[in-house]
């Protein structure tokens, strides 16, 4: 197939990229260019995450991080997992080397041409990630370092640096043998030794004396080398290299969506049988079209995922709470305020869905049916994370005789669910509807 | 609700398809205008019908205004003038008896992330009416039939273009309504699936739907239609049958494929505007 491409894309080859009269392809230019103008495209959007709060919050949270762990260095327990504990908080920053091509599906006709011209393309993007990533390693390190130094470590700050940053570059080296691999198994498979083999020097170096974990790196090289020789390799792995750059775009987006609207990306699918079969239990009416689909977006999107998250969190905290009768039991009611409210602003975002579909327009179904299946989809779902959120806590305040305690959290929840909420989604709906 | 089950059996329409010519017409287009920007339209005063128990062919080069037409008729778009009628109702007068009234290939998929092959078919049987055993035969049928029976709990993510065409066609066969509205079908579709939708198009038509096909396989419009529609800049330059189409073109035999290039080539000569409306 990419023979084919090749030969059919071969002239118009880099007409996107340069302007007439045809000068020489550029990759390095062509680089600049796209992170720039990713740059450009997303920069707008900061501006709302900052006015958002979340910086503030962010800090505080890392503030008592912070707090929290110089209590933990001050007084370290007996027999603190020194070195377990450095590979748990390092090992990601070292084995993590994510790398931004900037290429999208449309080059695989313009630029495949060219790949010959591209090696210097990809160091560009290995630079680029290769900073970043190191700077996480040193910083990763330094919080380390006051743990290790209470250790039985024997290398110095200058030799850990210098170890850390060179096992990160072979990182870098390896997870790039990796996305060359064709097939999805051998993928897989020399990621999982990577990461195993890198976790073993990591041990050894915050544990050994340094020549023995040096020797054991040099190890670990050769025998990933030996591996990395193994799989059937592309030259230049377009496919894997869009398909992470469309993931990474998504989870830039995913974050940007929590403050504003964003160009929306195709959403993520996951089958979630556990909740899916829901849908099929929808009556087979033509009442029931919009409701059996906004279930199925639902379940089936993110929303879902999220949604599944937040009622088991909500579960633990709130059982936590209510065994505790904190506030006399009334605690958890407060606390429940606040999860019942994340899972009421999460459930919003379903609106959103199907709004511009083109079947829409085709299907013979009353105006204003798909506002109203999507109350009671919004509803439904409101109801049964809500209610299964206090199931255990209104248990266990039950049990210790706290009836009031107990009952008052789930009947404003379904007073807020039949009352107010509808009303409110269907309002929202109307606004937008008019500023579209 | 029943009406996809009771009124468009091949036993109530064996009636029409004798004497297709007597029944009102499933889909009458009068006099339209239309495009995107009033100031420019793309449709100058288009006319035709399509009868029961016919398949119309409606061909034309690329921007001639097949897409936009078929739009039109859809609802999508306004018409700047004339009028649109499906059933003999308009879509303002009885929006749910029009809407009922069509299925919809489009050229090119459009199918829910989050459905897989048989929740779409779900979704249509719902949104149609289509009663329940109706809908599960149905089903069953078409998944044999467009060999789609090992892909139906498949996300849409993982069919191929031709797989997501299969899909689309499934779905408007499902709904069985009495007029289809097919663009350009061929695209992407192995040899099986294309004879089988032919054969399908060719089973509805005989139990008295109506079918408008737009596309550019010309051989296979001029083999299963029965009537065409030859579109250029937006205007009808010939329209009817075969001997029609080869009258407008100034020709006495020849193929449907010879008579539309004399039709389209414009420096040719062969575009005789006066057959246009």
């Amino acid at each position: 197939m990419g023979d084919k491409i090749v030969r059919a894309a071969h002239s118009p080859a880099h007409r996107e990229e340069t302007q007439a009269p045809p000068s020489r392809f550029d990759p390095l230019q062509l680089w600049s260019e796209r992170a720039s103008g990713f740059r450009k495209e997303t920069m707008p959007y900061y501006s709302y995450v900052a006015r958002s709060g979340f910086p503030g919050v962010i800090m505080l949270a890392l503030i008592v991080a912070a707090i929290g762990y110089s209590m933990l260095v001050r007084d370290v327990p007996a027999h603190f997992p020194f070195t377990l504990f450095g590979v748990v908080l390092t090992i990601g920053f070292v084995c993590w080397s994510p790398l931004r091509s900037w290429l999208h599906p449309a080059d695989t006709v313009f630029l495949l041409p060219q790949e010959a011209a591209m090696s210097g393309y990809i160091r560009r993007s290995m630079r680029y990630n290769g900073t970043a990533g190191v700077i996480g390693v040193l910083a990763s390190l330094l919080v380390y370092w006051p743990m290790y130094a209470q250790s039985e470590g024997q290398a110095g700050a200058w030799l850990l640096l210098i170890a850390l940053t060179a096992v990160k570059a072979g990182n870098m080296a390896g997870a790039w043998q990796e996305r060359k691999a064709a097939e999805a198994g051998a993928r897989r498979m020399l990621r999982i030794a990577r990461w195993l083999l890198t976790g073993l020097v990591l041990a050894a170096l915050y544990q050994l004396a340094p020549w023995k974990a040096a020797v054991l790196g040099l190890l670990a090289t050769g025998l990933l080398a030996l591996a990395y020789r193994l799989p059937r390799k592309h030259r230049l792995p377009w496919d894997m290299l869009i398909r992470e750059e469309v993931r990474t775009r998504r989870r830039y987006y995913r974050f940007l969506a929590l403050f504003i609207d964003v160009p929306t990306q195709s959403p993520r699918i996951a089958r979630r049988s556990y909740l899916s079969w829901l849908g099929g239990r929808i009556r087979y009416a033509q009442r029931g079209t919009y409701v059996y689909l906004y279930a199925m977006t639902m379940f089936r999107t993110e929303l879902g995922g999220m949604l599944v998250r937040l009622t088991l969190l909500g579960m633990l905290v709130l059982y936590w709470l209510g065994e505790s009768v904190w506030l006399d039991g009334w605690g958890a009611s407060l606390i429940y305020v606040l999860f019942a409210g994340i899972v009421g602003l999460q459930l919003g975002a379903l609106r959103h869905s199907h709004k511009y579909a083109v079947w829409g327009h085709i299907y013979p179904l009353p105006e204003g049916q798909r506002v109203a299946s999507l109350l009671t989809v919004d509803r439904n779902a409101f109801l049964a994370a809500a209610l299964l959120m206090w199931l255990p806590c209104g248990i266990v305040l039950a049990v210790q005789s706290e009836y009031a305690q107990s009952l008052a959290a789930p009947a404003a929840a379904l007073l807020y669910a039949a009352a107010v909420r509808p009303g409110g989604v269907r309002r929202r709906m109307a606004k937008e509807a008019e500023e579209d | 609700m029943n009406r996809n089950g009771t009124v468009y059996t091949n036993d109530n329409h064996t009636t029409n398809s004798k004497n297709p010519n007597a029944a009102a017409p499933a889909l009458q287009v009068t006099e339209l205008v239309g495009g995107y920007s009033p100031r420019r339209p793309v449709l100058h005063g288009l006319t035709f019908d399509v009868r029961p128990g016919e398949i119309v062919g409606l061909i034309g080069l690329n921007g001639a205004g097949k897409s936009t037409a078929i739009k039109h008729i859809l609802g999508l778009m306004q018409p700047h003038a004339g009028q649109i009628q499906v059933g003999g109702t308009t879509l303002d007068r009885d929006p749910q008896k029009y809407r009922s009234s069509i299925a919809y290939v489009p050229e090119s998929p459009v199918l829910f992330d989050e459905l897989t092959v048989d929740e779409h078919l779900r979704l249509t049987g719902m949104a149609y009416g289509v009663d329940g055993d109706l809908y599960t035969d149905r089903r069953e049928q078409l998944l044999d039939e467009f060999h789609m029976r090992v892909k139906r709990g498949a996300f849409a993510e993982h069919l191929s273009k031709g797989m997501k065409q299969k899909v689309m066609i499934m779905n408007a066969l499902l709904a069985n309504p009495p007029l289809f509205i097919i663009d350009e079908p061929f695209l992407g579709l192995d040899p099986l699936g294309i004879r089988s939708l032919l054969d399908r198009l060719v089973e509805v038509k005989r139990a008295g739907a109506a079918v408008l096909m737009s596309s550019h396989i010309l051989s296979t419009v001029e083999t299963y239609c029965d009537r065409y529609i030859v579109l250029h800049h937006g205007r009808m330059a010939a329209s009817g049958t075969l001997d029609d189409v080869r009258k407008a073109a100034g020709m006495t035999g020849g193929t449907l494929d010879e008579a539309f290039f004399r039709l389209v080539s414009d420096t040719a000569g062969g575009g005789d505007s006066t057959h246009g409306r």
